[in-house]
């Protein structure tokens, strides 16, 4: 996936590098997640759930064959819960796996400098350090960049 | 040793075919050594599986080809078309042989000394002259007379036959993996004769092994072209394109249940014949992908006979391995999976099972001993026997191993019974080898082939019979990827439970031959003379429960097996069963041990499969609880034989039992004559005034014409207990499987064919006669005389419950205590006995170091002391006197115990 994000990374013509990010927004907060990251983008869709499972994960669904274990982003990042009926799933893999990030809307690609990447500031919840890695500042707005694998590769050792 | 027989024609069968093409490229490019490396090899490995094999003329005839081959390939010798042709000659005789055997089973007699000749001579003589090439020829045009035409008639169809019908039996050609081991060991094994047979032939060079490098490329080589073999029927697949397949057919019968699931419930469309057409063909290829995969279970037996031949000779033991079904067929991935547990637990007999021979004539049994493995289908399983004619386990050392360690208390461990114990040897870290060898006891156990049968949703059961032997049962699925499943609905939730651990469904309704009963709000279901515990499916899983009257609803319950326990999953529907392709769920939902996988239903819905094991470990609490106190109940009345019981039915309609002898009369006393006094309930009866207790805490009577009482005396006194209704007398043990917290009861356990509660008369005697009764009492029932006391030390419930009222009855006033620890401190807080009657088995303190604390110290140094036990061994009885019992009881010996107390006390007094 690691690959993936920089393969995402565009050469300008002035030899600075651009990288496409897919906004959305979770809670109040705008994400981004890197596009080539991004395997399929869902409408919302009947989600299985799992009894037992851990509180953030929303259930599974089915990806033409495949099944989706799919995560509830605004559970983790502690916002009130919302109607899974009405988000948006974001599909990524993971170690042949496929897992969605729930998210309540998707916006643009929007193609940043890789440049304008700032570290995480420290003092961010543990929960959003474990899945945001970098800030994006860009047209003003901060987009916090997602990176599933982090949290994902978390959460499986767990 | 026919199986190897046909391996090998199979392979040098296509090593032959591979041959003829390398060699015409050779004499193209004489120099190329790389082909000239695989020639060698593939000759060199026909000669030496030959010789392995016991086909001396087939070995002559291809040792002196590779000799030939050796000196091209060396360089010492010119590849000349001359060569070329005797080479091939070679080939050919080599192939007519082969073809042969595959007819007849055995080499075919002929003369190839000519053949050799040329060959040798080739080898000899530095230049093959005119006459060396003439005689050749000559030679070839004879043999192909004989040759070629055998071939044409007979050999060629037949071979081709007799291919096709030995993959049919096996399967195992085309996998190249397995069937390119047979070739890898036996090369080893193959060298020394290789060299012997050098040696003999003194001209010539020793044949060097060949090296990896040669390996490789000859591994390289046939794969290309491999397609151009047309001779030959079977071909080698690489796995991952089966594996591939098998994926595609598996969701090829997912969208096909979906299709179906489309139209099921429109009777006549007009896609029914194509839909059944495609859903039979689709079964069909289903069937012949999962055959590609499927491998006789002989193939992880296959060293089995050499493991067993090492360890009889390192041990000194005399050992016959029995194999049986070793056509069975199960799938490759599965077969990998318990190629190992298999082979551990071949060991494990071996080495800790069989006896050595004069250990074996000393028990009488054949000095040789005998390993037998036997595998067969049922029902969609493949059962896995491996039994041993040795000394079975010995379960005293089993149960020391426990206490030990400390796996269990030691009471714990002595109440369980022998079948129970032989369960601790798939117990982690379990050996109990006395002294590690290097065959078995390095820490890898039973536990481990347990945890590798399980995970192939497998069982493994396991029976042994000291002096006898051991035999494990091991049931495994025929397949991983494609399992037949129930669904089953709970509140709104669906979920797959694997058929194979499905033993019935069995529809439950209030009032119906099925009802699901309560025993302390744990469900439990009686079928056929069977106390099942229950599982709610919807409280196991946390279920939202919008209806709370489920309880009384219809509903399913799936009984289950696992490994060792059978319990009842509670659902409220089920559906019908399907074939599921498991899909392992994603590692961060591996934590939930009640799933084993999820699915893709033909609706394409996903679902959840539950897994038996991890439901039955989930409960395992409650569960390992209820079995451990049911059983330590179970074991101490084990030697219980039937007593009368007498049946009633208490406060509601529950059957409830208690012990005959314990009831004195049964009488009907009408509601009238019932008084009430001091907060009593009173009946004058037989010119005393007899207490009548009600069932459970309250002491108030329901509204009826008369009432059934039990009447209890105790040495004189007497009280009434008043119940529902009289049942019955019948003869039953009192197995107690379910323990109880409700005061008035024992526990519950099947009586008559029923879930009974067991009257806790104790409790009874104390309520009606408690010591402010006594008080109370009416001094003309003769109670003024200061009552005998007798000190009672039992740590089962039962016992303590079920002597106190006989002792009661007997005239003493009885103390029970639960442990020696108590009773110790009843001497130490200055209580007096007359009597002191001690189990031996009990936790902490037990019996002896109760009784010989009791003699050298305190106040009871001189009162005498009853032993009471289930162990009656002599040993046991001369130590107990040793110690300072005054008398040794057994436990199921009732009337013993009266005759001892009284002698005891005669004794006491003279």
């Amino acid at each position: 996936m690691q690959q993936n994000t920089n393969a995402a990374v565009d050469e300008m013509p002035d030899g600075e590098s651009l990288q496409q990010i897919l906004t959305t927004t979770v809670g109040n907060q705008t994400f981004g997640i890197p596009v080539l990251c991004a395997q399929d983008i869902l409408r919302p869709r009947p989600i299985a759930r799992v009894q037992q499972a851990e509180a953030y994960v929303s259930g599974l669904i089915n990806l033409r064959g495949r099944i989706v274990t799919v995560i509830d982003l605004r559970h983790w990042l502690g916002f009130e819960s919302a109607d899974a009926n009405e988000q948006m799933h974001v599909v990524m893999e993971f170690e042949g796996d496929l897992y969605s990030f729930l998210v309540d809307s998707v916006g643009d690609v929007v193609k940043v400098p890789t440049a304008a990447v700032e570290a995480v500031p420290p003092n961010l919840p543990a929960q959003w350090r474990m899945v945001i890695k970098n800030v994006l500042r860009h047209d003003g707005e901060l987009i916090l960049i997602i990176e599933g694998d982090a949290l994902l590769t978390e959460l499986s050792n767990n | 040793m026919d199986d190897l027989l046909q391996e090998f024609i199979a392979e040098a069968t296509e090593n032959l075919a591979v041959i003829d093409q390398e060699l015409v490229r050779l004499e193209q490019n004489p120099n190329d050594a790389e082909i000239l490396g695989n020639i060698f090899r593939l000759v060199h490995t026909v000669k030496g599986t030959c010789g392995f094999l016991g086909l001396g003329r087939l070995e002559k005839v291809a040792h002196s080809g590779e000799n030939v081959l050796g000196k091209f390939r060396d360089g010492e010798l010119d590849v000349s078309p001359n060569a070329v042709t005797i080479i091939l000659e070679c080939i050919d005789r080599i192939r007519d042989i082969l073809s042969a055997i595959e007819e007849t089973g055995s080499e075919p007699e002929g003369d190839d000394s000519k053949l050799i000749k040329n060959l040798d001579d080739l080898l000899l003589g530095d230049a093959p002259g005119a006459t060396a090439a003439d005689a050749g020829t000559s030679d070839i045009s004879a043999d192909d007379e004989n040759g070629t035409i055998t071939m044409n008639e007979f050999g060629a169809p037949v071979a081709a036959e007799f291919m096709a019908e030995f993959e049919a039996a096996t399967n195992t050609a085309p996998i190249s993996q397995e069937a390119s081991t047979p070739e890898q060991d036996v090369q080893p094994e193959a060298s020394p004769l290789t060299e012997s047979s050098s040696a003999d032939s003194t001209a010539l060079p020793p044949c060097d092994a060949p090296s990896a490098e040669e390996d490789e490329a000859a591994e390289a080589a046939p794969a290309q072209k491999r397609e151009s073999v047309a001779t030959t029927s079977s071909l080698r697949i690489n796995v991952d394109v089966l594996e591939n397949l098998m994926t595609l057919v598996s969701e090829l019968v997912l969208a096909r249940n979906q299709l179906l699931q489309m139209v099921r419930g429109y009777d006549d469309h007009e896609f029914a014949v194509p839909l059944q057409l495609l859903s039979h063909i689709t079964t069909d290829l289903q069937e012949g992908v999962m055959k590609t995969r499927m491998q006789p279970i002989g193939n992880a037996w296959s060293k089995l006979p050499r493991i067993v031949r090492d360890l009889s000779v390192a041990q000194g033991k005399k050992i016959d391995l029995v194999m049986q079904g070793a056509e069975t067929e199960l799938d490759r991935q599965i077969l990998d999976l318990i190629k190992d547990p298999l082979t551990h637990m071949v060991r494990n007999s071996a080495d800790h099972g069989l006896e050595s021979p004069e250990d074996r004539i000393a028990a009488g049994k054949p000095e040789s001993g005998t390993i037998n493995l036997n595998a067969f289908h049922e029902g969609g399983h493949i059962i896995v026997e491996i039994s041993d004619n040795g000394r079975g386990l010995n379960t005293e050392r089993i149960r020391q191993k426990i206490i030990e360690k400390k796996i269990l208390p030691e009471s714990g461990a002595r109440a369980l019974s022998d079948q129970q114990v032989q369960q601790y040897i798939f117990h982690p870290g379990f050996s109990t080898a006395e002294k590690v060898t290097n065959v078995s006891g390095r820490g890898v156990g039973m536990d481990v082939v347990r945890t590798n049968i399980e995970q192939i949703n497998g069982s493994i059961d396991l029976m042994s019979v000291q002096g006898e032997g051991t035999t494990v049962t091991i049931k495994i699925p025929l397949t991983l990827a494609i399992i037949s499943a129930l669904l089953v609905k709970c509140k709104s939730e669906r979920f797959a439970i694997p058929q194979f651990s499905v033993l019935e469904l069995v529809r439950t309704a209030p009032n119906s031959e099925h009802q699901i009963e309560y025993i302390q709000q744990m469900p439990v279901l009686h079928l056929r003379n069977q106390l099942l515990p229950l599982i709610r499916l919807d409280q196991l899983l946390g279920l939202d429960d919008p209806d709370e009257d489920s309880k009384t609803e219809d509903s399913f319950v799936v009984v289950t097996k696992t490994g060792n326990s059978t319990f009842g999953i509670i659902v409220d529907k089920v559906f019908d069963t399907e074939e599921i392709v498991v899909k392992p769920v994603s590692p961060i939902l591996r934590n939930i041990k009640q799933f084993s996988g999820n699915t893709i239903l033909g609706d394409g819905s996903v679902i959840m499969i539950l897994d038996p094991n991890g439901i039955a470990a989930s409960i395992g609490d409650i569960d390992t609880n209820l079995k451990t106190k049911a059983d330590n109940d179970k074991s101490a009345s084990v030697d219980e034989k039937k007593l009368p019981l007498l049946l009633f039915k208490g406060e509601g309609d529950e059957p409830m039992a208690v012990p005959l002898v314990l009831v004195a009369r049964l009488e009907d006393i009408p509601a009238n004559e019932i008084e009430r006094s001091g907060g009593y309930n009173l009946v004058q009866y037989r010119d005393t005034l007899m207490p009548l207790v009600s069932l459970g805490e309250g002491n108030t009577l329901d509204e009826r014409e008369s009432h059934p009482v039990l009447v209890f005396a105790d040495r004189g006194r007497q009280f009434g207990l008043v119940v529902n209704e009289v049942l019955d007398i019948v003869d039953d043990t009192i197995n107690v499987e379910m323990p109880s917290i409700r005061k008035g009861t024992l526990g519950s356990a099947v009586i008559n064919g029923r879930a009974t509660e067991v009257l806790d008369s104790a409790y009874y005697i104390q309520k009606a006669l408690g010591d402010s009764f006594v008080a109370n009492s009416n001094p003309a029932a003769g109670l003024t005389g200061q009552r005998p006391r007798t000190l009672l030390v039992d740590d089962s419930n039962f016992f303590r419950s079920l002597i106190s009222p006989l002792l009661s009855v007997e005239g003493w006033d009885v103390t029970a205590v639960s442990s020696a620890k108590d009773a110790l401190a009843l001497r130490d807080a200055g209580e007096e006995f007359q009597l002191i009657i001690s189990d031996i088995e009990m936790p902490e303190i037990d019996g002896f170091s109760f009784a010989s604390n009791v003699r050298n110290d305190g106040r009871w140094q001189s009162t005498p002391l009853i032993a009471l036990s289930s162990k009656t061994t002599v040993n046991d009885i001369n130590r107990a006197h040793e110690i300072g019992f005054t008398d040794y009881v057994a436990k199921n010996d009732r009337e013993g115990l009266i005759r001892s107390i009284r002698s005891v006390l005669t004794d006491k007094a003279a």
